[in-house]
């Protein structure tokens, strides 16, 4: 990649202009989606990192965070690392997005539904794992194999033969865009490393159709064991961690983050008794929500274990140059390198003209790189009118929210 | 001022007259996307994200949404996505609250879905033995799981409008069984996830949902609308996809609203509103105008004194293009009538814009509610309080003769002045703030068509409401 002459007090060239232009484009792109938890390229800018090793441990852990805060984007990270195996380690992670079924479901019926959907999203996790990792399946043996299949049969969302079929070569898309196909819908930003090759793929696909199903274990159906026993003992996974995540995402809950409680509550109430089973509640909750549960579990939301994201301008900063670095592929990064001559600290300027959140800030960014595409038709360089044009916009932007 | 220019074709196009100022209704125009203007951020509206645009009735909502449509699956060529339009209803059961709710509007996204499949596999048959045996199941399951009504009565409108050469899949899909594709219980995004998949193996890149016809049901309940709205709009994170938007066209009275809470602050929908500069409007009316002479361009000069016009058009069409595109009718019709006379486009005069003007004034309503000032579809802001009052007075009696002596006795009553008999001043103190009415409200002041005076008697509100 060419230098953009950042921090060297250079300009490029017309050619090195061009592919600022183009770094732009690519920064753009990127920010469009807003989307942390959905964006690929996540732990390459995501900052705060003792926010991140406190939730990264074998230990309960809650996240509250305002809306805009990084909830989803700390999740992410954290499914990430397990995916990826940071560090060495091996930890299954489950991504669990409160379901409808858990708000529609009444009180009683509560702990059943959120077991049915933690062993549904857990099905998804492991197929996924196993397709990626498919020797991971076709060394273990017969008794194994046949219980993951039937745990697969029992709770994947869609028939296994019906997602065996989509491991199949299909619209000219190979293995990794086929993956990241079935992965979409339980996890968007889900990212496994190393993707199979398609002759490996192929032998998954063949071995898990040729095994028999096994006759249901003893355990009754509407409990966990049966999955950790197959995560932990056969799989050699050293932890399980549940992602709990999207609590704020109903109208019930968006209105009185009280009843975004009593529907986590089972959750909670089990997380000590799945503590001693390695299985590990990560609640990524909104701030609003944390005197209420703090109040109802002091024992489990003691200081080690609760984490509040606080984002100074600073940090911010921080991870927009992170974020043009993820997206350019050029280290360090800066605005400044997309940027006029005679406009400089342009990530400083960004974050200190919004709201001190993640989003604010690249939903700023989006706009001012947008601005500059309609001025200069995609070739140009950031300038102080696209700024204060972007400015505007937000000014208006957020004036009406609260008007 | 390059968005001005008019679209270049090398053929001249056969000349629409009147016809191209006549419905004003985007829907009845299939020549729109011939003189369609961009809105600024019609590029960000574009991307892979939910929108919500407010605009104004006669901003252009609808032939934004049919814009998006048209950038979305281009006339004449396979789409780059499936294309939906949301046929949007009041879930008038009072009963469903919250999710549940929720649920009663997706069921009507997922129908609406359905039937845009069923178009597409009409319009653009895969060729089944191409693609591996899940793509034809799912979207057979999704036809047989979502699409409401009996499915008996698909088949046979199919029938009734393909007969014999009806698509065999198709017919397979709606009377066959299926097996389920994704379980009953599963979480929507499931289901999103399955059917954009089997749409990605057809080559579309996922589906975008156009909802365009809120304006009635905010006219028959604005608060059950912006109530529902708002809970759908929240709940989009549990049925999300990336590559399944909406575009909702909602009237501006919705932008009023208080979305701090919710998919809107936190930026899952993003919030256009439709407003135009002055040079868009231009621009559409110049597009417009070549459109009805079959011309490639056509300047508001070839029509008549363009800065006439345009102080015209700005003053009482407002940012509104129906209002413009109202305003300028009466010129084109007279242009036409002119051209037919003489056997030659030539502009019109200062004199016949005048005259026109006079003809054809817009409308001055007063809201009781809000005292807003509207002129045609310019709303008026820069009144001074008294003078608004003054307004009020003659509004009250409008179309009447006011003697001269009523007006001045009100003014003094609004400004707390004392009648001096002795002072010849007292007799000049109404000509400034008729003045300065005449400058905010009159479209052309020098040749007023509201505040008429009547030497030596009074003055007369003309063409108010």
């Amino acid at each position: 990649m060419t230098e953009l002459g950042v921090g060297s007090g250079t300009f490029a060239p017309q050619e090195e202009q061009d592919e600022g232009a183009t770094a732009a484009e690519r920064l753009l792109r990127a920010v469009e989606a807003l989307d942390a938890s959905a964006d690929a390229q996540l732990p390459e800018y995501l900052v705060a990192h003792d926010t991140f090793e406190a939730i990264w441990r074998d230990e309960v852990s809650f996240l509250f965070a305002p809306a805009g805060g990084g909830k989803s984007a700390f999740r992410a990270r954290l499914a990430q690392a397990c995916r990826a195996g940071e560090g060495g380690r091996r930890v299954f992670p489950i991504v669990y997005m409160l379901p409808e079924s858990v708000v529609l479901a009444g009180e009683s019926e509560r702990l059943d539904a959120h077991l049915r959907e933690i062993r549904r999203a857990a099905a998804s996790e492991l197929f996924l794992h196993l397709a990626h990792r498919p020797y991971e399946f076709l060394d273990l043996d017969d008794a194994a194999k046949q219980t993951v299949r039937r745990l697969l049969e029992q709770s994947l969302p869609q028939p296994l033969d019906h997602l065996l079929e989509q491991l199949g070569p299909y619209g000219g898309l190979n293995p990794e865009a086929r993956l990241r196909a079935l992965a979409e819908p339980y996890d968007p930003g889900a990212v496994w490393l190393n993707p199979p090759s398609e002759e490996s793929l192929a032998k998954f696909r063949t071995a898990v159709a040729e095994t028999p199903l096994s006759k249901p274990a003893e355990a009754p159906r509407d409990s966990l064991e049966p999955w950790l026993n197959l995560l932990l003992s056969t799989l050699h996974f050293e932890a399980v961690y549940l992602l709990v995540d999207g609590v704020d995402a109903y109208p019930e809950t968006i209105s009185n983050p009280g009843y975004a409680l009593a529907l986590i509550k089972p959750l909670l109430d089990q997380a000590g008794r799945w503590r001693e089973r390695r299985l590990f509640v990560k609640a990524f909750l909104p701030i609003e929500t944390k005197s209420a549960i703090q109040q109802a579990y002091p024992l489990l939301t003691s200081r080690k274990n609760t984490v509040i994201i606080r984002w100074t301008r600073s940090l911010l900063a921080e991870l927009l140059r992170r974020r043009v670095a993820a997206a350019t592929g050029t280290e360090p990064a800066s605005l400044d390198m997309i940027s006029e001559p005679g406009f400089r600290g342009v990530d400083l300027r960004v974050v200190n003209a919004v709201e001190p959140l993640p989003r604010e800030v690249l939903a700023f960014t989006s706009r001012m790189l947008h601005e500059m595409q309609q001025r200069t038709g995609g070739t140009g360089r950031l300038s102080r009118e696209d700024f204060e044009a972007a400015l505007r916009w937000y000014r208006r932007d957020r004036h009406r929210e609260r008007s | 001022m390059s968005r001005g220019k008019a679209p270049t074709e090398t053929k001249t196009r056969e000349p629409l007259g009147i016809a191209a100022f006549g419905s004003l209704r985007a829907e009845d125009e299939p020549w729109l996307a011939q003189c369609y203007v961009k809105p600024p951020d019609f590029a960000l509206m574009t991307c892979w994200r939910s929108i919500l645009v407010f605009g104004d009735e006669g901003a252009g909502k609808t032939a934004l949404g049919l814009a998006l449509e048209r950038a979305w699956a281009p006339p004449g060529q396979p789409p780059k996505a499936l294309v939906v339009r949301w046929p949007f209803a009041i879930v008038e059961d009072e009963s469903l609250k919250g999710t549940r709710l929720v649920v009663a509007y997706r069921d009507q996204v997922l129908d609406a879905v359905a039937r845009a499949v069923v178009d597409y596999v009409l319009r653009f048959p895969p060729d089944w033995g191409q693609l591996p045996p899940w793509v034809g199941r799912t979207l057979a399951w999704f036809l047989q799981r979502f699409l409401r009504g009996d499915l008996k009565d698909h088949l046979e409108s199919l029938w009734g409008k393909f007969g014999e050469q009806s698509p065999g899949w198709l017919r397979n899909a709606l009377a066959g069984p299926v097996p389920d594709v994704v379980s009953p219980s599963a979480p929507p995004s499931e289901v999103a996830g399955e059917i954009i998949k089997a749409l990605k193996a057809l080559g579309l890149e996922g589906i975008r949902v156009i909802v365009d016809n809120l304006e009635a049901w905010h006219e028959a309940d604005p608060t059950l609308l912006t109530d529902h709205l708002e809970s759908f709009l929240n709940a989009l994170t549990e049925f999300w996809h990336p590559r399944f938007v909406y575009a909702f066209m909602a009237p501006s009275e919705l932008d009023s609203k208080d979305w701090s809470a919710g998919s809107v602050s936190r930026r899952r929908v993003d919030v256009y509103r439709l407003e135009w500069r002055a040079m868009d409007l231009e621009a559409m009316m110049e597009r417009r105008l070549a459109l009805a002479f079959g011309e490639e361009s056509f300047p508001l000069s070839k029509l008549g004194p363009a800065e006439r016009l345009m102080n015209w058009l700005s003053r009482c069409g407002g940012q509104s293009p129906r209002g413009w595109l109202r305003m300028l009718a009466p010129f084109v019709v007279r242009f036409l009538n002119k051209a037919a006379e003489t056997g030659q486009m030539t502009p019109l005069t200062e004199e016949e814009c005048i005259a026109i003007q006079s003809e054809s004034a817009p409308r001055l309503s007063i809201d009781p509610m809000t005292d807003a000032v509207f002129v045609g579809w310019r709303k008026v802001s820069d009144i001074q309080p008294a003078d608004l009052e003054l307004l009020k007075y003659l509004y009250q009696r409008r179309g009447e003769l006011c003697p001269r002596w009523a007006v001045l006795r009100e003014y003094l009553s609004i400004t707390g002045q004392l009648f001096r008999a002795d002072d010849p001043k007292s007799e000049r103190l109404l000509d400034q703030p008729i003045y300065r009415l005449k400058q905010a409200i009159e479209p052309d002041p020098d040749h007023p068509v509201f505040i008429k005076t009547v030497r030596g008697r009074g003055y007369r509100l003309d063409n108010a409401w």
